[in-house]
């Protein structure tokens, strides 16, 4: 059976730039299956995918003419149905062999078998292998029915009055095995080995193929096209990279991997070009002309080595001319409008305050049930005040010098959080809505207010994403927290829960961004009274407070995800966060303190020890109180567990209390003596009540000891 | 000895009747007939203690022959767990034969019926797996499977002693608390 290579392309117009890539891989990728599931494919076989604007091809390796004959055993019909009792084959059964182009002679050759709760009639058959071009047709027919598009256009074909579906028009089939065309047809298109290069610049039109290996050369040298994507995207990058060098010393281009992709997409034959715009336009905000740049016109704007914008640009052409100077200038003459609106933005912005937008801020709808954004502006400014409230009690000594430190931060936090969210009223957030923060802090500065709130008009949305800077500045930092919180808060009162796969308000962004600042930034507030915070801004009818309890859980739950991801181990996570720290901040010095622990030879006692005793407290009706009766304790093992608990208890304690939590756990390493033996010797729930409560206390009192810094039955196996 | 994260979960297979609780030649047919042997309540707290998940597998032809149905057996463990509880233990499964000896089923001890499927559900290997009871046939039946067979006195026990024919490397204890001790040291 002769194996060769086949190649398969679809010519088309051009594909929409941003699925190309992902419409390649899905057609080679199906082809391929379908091609292996009829079994025309060996093993071995390695598939190359193209895609360019007009064509999505797949090159296959050791492809069949025909796939192997298979050897398939076929049910028949119940031995009932097809036999009479003499065992001659009845008028079923003959019908049956019949259609299966079987004579009378293969009754003799059929066998029985239990299938299920009958006796069935089963027959060999040899099932021809497919032959390529069956296979192919189905292939193809599959792969294109697979193709991730969301919506295709109906077309006629060249009789002008058939209609096909397809993304786009397609022109023309290549179907070759080796260097022969293998004859199917698909979209009223059939199969030869012709295709068309570049639509400009191909040096040969049409192409013919001369087999399936020679497709991407040909493509190239007599079609000027780089028929793969990944070949073309390192050709871009490679003349992005060149391009930048000769333009200037030091230049460098914008870093952008989905712009790469996208402009990957829209050339057949890269040529990169450098572009300039007037100077004048570098005092509008390089983050305005750069977004400008790249989302409209596709091109990569040139930094210097500060990273600052330059006025050139590289230009991505799909033509090599000779003369480029009427690509280049026409480009330069198209990106001026766009430089223009944004500068138009950027003047008409700045002629009015951000204080001046805020009425109109009482006009913008933030959530039918949760009020205005001049409302949730007013809301967050009470939230930032009442957080600078809440870090004045937690510092000490509160000297009069940390009072003023507060006070101007109080007046900051509020100024910053009051104007805010002004920008959101300007032009050119209007155009630009990825630019939110961002201009708010340029017009602050523009304004002259003071330094530290431009900076927490800025930062305030952060982090924006994973891995995003957290705000920069403490004004920034109390304005991002109280935002966030207004945020969850808000949504959570009014019962908008994120779900497994719904989070239209990322809200999980938003929790982590709590989280983050409050223990990156080392700051000592408490969870629950922050959260009270956010729910007391609301007026009093507008939220659920139940949903207070459910807002902390999810907290934890989005915190313990991030502690396992960060490799703390699933039930070290568990028993620090388990006992609900207040302080966030203190659960990083938590876990090093329990991951200590566990690597003690005491652990595994202790911590199974644990687990019993909250198992023995939880059943007793009524609670224990961690009280005990020196005067009732019996037996030896229980009062040398009391003693020892008097000697440990205080050591531990005070390194809690001090923060040196690895310290008071690894203090509780004495007790595990005491612990076993009091398990061997005693029985907790003896007969007579009143030992038995006090040996209950003991174990409360005991419970209470082990559990201060985290749950340690949840590290028993 | 450090703590490993994911050692492989040490089970213990405990038969009931005269493991657990009293028995009767006339069946534990209801609550109130159900009651505790001293200490094996303790004895399955100190066995968790020591990492121990311990596992129910019982005879119950009660059930097969109307004397009693699942409702009162579930009654009668409801019992037994929240007596366990009570001493800090936990009893992680229970598996019971409900046939009569002539339904021929697969899992009336000393067929091993019971014990393949408590290796299906816990995904493990039964080899090595101690297996605790007062007659022959639980140890038989764990035997089969490649469990390590301890016989205690209490119930049927020492009758069983007498009666000798027990399985090569069978250990012996007066009762389950005994049984405890010994695998925690």
């Amino acid at each position: 059976m002769t194996a060769n290579n086949l190649l398969v392309e679809l010519f088309v117009e051009e594909l929409p730039p941003k699925a190309l890539r992902r419409l390649g891989e899905a057609f080679s990728a199906a082809l391929t299956e379908s091609l292996r599931a009829q079994g025309l494919i060996d093993p071995a076989a390695q598939t190359t995918a193209f895609a360019s604007p007009r064509r999505l091809a797949a090159h296959v390796t050791h492809v069949h003419a025909k796939a192997a004959d298979r050897a398939v055993t076929q049910k028949l019909m119940p031995v009932a149905v097809g036999l009479d009792k003499s065992g001659a084959a009845t008028p079923a059964l003959q019908k049956k062999l019949a259609s299966l182009g079987f004579g009378a002679d293969a009754v003799a050759s059929l066998k029985k078998q239990m299938d299920g709760k009958a006796d069935a009639l089963f027959l060999d058959i040899t099932q021809a292998g497919v032959s390529l071009a069956d296979g192919l047709q189905k292939a193809i027919d599959e792969a294109l029915g697979k193709l991730p598009i969301p919506k295709v256009m109906g077309y006629q074909l060249a009789d002008g009055w058939q209609t096909v579906h397809f993304v786009r028009p397609a022109h023309k089939l290549v179907a070759l095995h080796g260097n022969s065309v293998v004859p199917v047809s698909v979209l009223g298109l059939n199969a030869g080995r012709e295709t068309h290069g570049h639509r400009f610049e191909a040096a040969v039109d049409p192409i013919a193929i001369r087999d399936a290996d020679s497709y991407a050369a040909q493509l190239e040298s007599e079609g000027a096209v780089i028929a793969g994507f990944a070949a073309r995207r390192a050709e871009i990058e490679r003349q992005v990279a060149a391009a930048a060098l000769k333009a200037g010393a030091g230049l460098t281009p914008v870093d952008d991997d989905a712009l790469l992709d996208e402009v990957t997409a829209l050339v057949e034959r890269p040529n990169v070009l450098v572009g300039q715009f007037e100077e004048a336009f570098l005092d509008v905000p390089q983050e305005c002309l750069i977004l400008t740049m790249k989302a409209n016109q596709k091109y990569f704007p040139l930094l210097d080595a500060a990273g600052k914008l330059t006025n050139k640009f590289l230009i991505v052409s799909n033509i090599r001319p000779a003369d480029t100077s009427a690509v280049v200038g026409g480009n330069e003459r198209v990106v001026r409008p766009r430089l223009a609106d944004a500068k138009f933005f950027f003047d008409q912005d700045r002629k009015k305050t951000l204080e001046a937008r805020l009425p109109g801020l009482a006009k913008v709808v933030y959530h039918n049930k949760l009020g205005t954004q001049g409302e949730r502006a007013e809301r967050v400014r009470a939230i930032g005040h009442a957080i600078v409230n809440q870090m004045r009690m937690e510092t000490v000594p509160y000297t009069a010098l940390a009072k003023d430190e507060f006070d101007v931060l109080d007046s900051k936090v509020q100024e910053a959080a009051r104007l805010a969210k002004a920008d959101l009223l300007t032009d050119m957030v209007g155009e630009f809505p990825e630019l939110q923060g961002i201009m708010g802090g340029y017009y602050a500065r523009h304004e002259g207010l003071r330094d530290g709130v431009a900076i927490a008009i800025e930062d305030h949305y952060k982090p924006r994403f994973a891995g995003d800077a957290l705000p920069r500045n403490h004004t920034g930092t109390v304005v991002a927290l109280a935002d966030k919180l207004d945020t969850l808060c808000g949504l959570f009162g009014i019962g908008q829960l994120p779900t497994g796969d719904r989070d239209p308000f990322a809200l999980r962004r938003h929790a982590l961004g709590v989280i983050r600042i409050l223990i990156e930034k080392n700051m000592g507030l408490g969870l629950t009274q922050l959260i009270e915070a956010g729910f007391a801004a609301f007026p009093p009818d507008m939220l659920d407070t139940g949903a207070a309890s459910k807002l902390a859980e999810f907290i934890f739950d989005r915190l313990a995800n991030q502690l396992r991801e960060q490799g703390y181990s699933a039930q070290q996570v568990d028993a620090v966060l388990a006992l609900r720290p207040e302080r966030l901040k203190e659960v990083p010095r938590l876990l090093d303190a329990v991951r200590t622990f566990a690597g003690m030879p005491e652990a595994v006692s202790l911590a199974s020890a644990n687990k019993r005793v909250g198992n023995i407290l939880k059943k007793v009706e009524g609670g224990v109180s961690a009280e005990v009766d020196a005067s009732r304790l019996a037996e030896p093992a229980e009062v040398a567990l009391h003693a020892a608990l008097q000697s440990v208890k205080p050591a531990a304690d005070l390194a809690f209390e001090a923060g040196d939590y690895t310290g008071s756990l690894k203090a509780l390493a004495a007790l595990k003596g005491p612990v076993d033996e009091f398990f061997d010797k005693v029985m907790v729930n003896a007969e007579d009540a009143q030992l038995r409560t006090n040996r209950q206390g003991l174990l409360a009192l005991l419970h209470a000891t082990m559990n201060r810094a985290a749950d340690l039955s949840r590290l028993a196996a | 000895m450090p703590m490993s994260e994911r050692a492989v979960q040490k089970l213990i297979i405990l038969d009931r009747d005269g493991v657990i609780n009293e028995d009767s030649d006339m069946y534990i047919k209801s609550v109130a007939e159900w009651r505790p042997l001293p200490g094996s309540a303790e004895a399955i707290a100190a066995l968790n203690h020591a990492g121990y998940r311990a596992v129910v597998a019982t005879n119950q032809s009660g059930i097969g022959r109307g004397l009693f149905d699942t409702a009162t057996l579930n009654q009668m463990h409801a019992k037994m767990h929240r007596v366990v509880a009570q001493a800090g233990g936990h009893i992680d499964a229970v598996f019971f034969c409900p046939h009569k000896n002539d339904d021929h089923c697969e899992c009336r001890k000393p067929k091993p019926g019971m014990f393949r499927e408590i290796a299906r559900r816990y995904e493990r290997d039964l080899t090595g797996v101690v297996v605790v009871g007062d007659s022959l046939r639980d140890l038989q039946a764990g035997v089969a499977v490649g469990c390590q067979p301890i016989l205690v006195k209490t119930g049927k026990g020492l009758k069983t002693l007498a009666a000798g024919g027990l399985p090569a490397g069978t250990l012996v204890f007066n009762d389950l608390a005994a049984v405890a001790a010994h695998l925690r040291a």
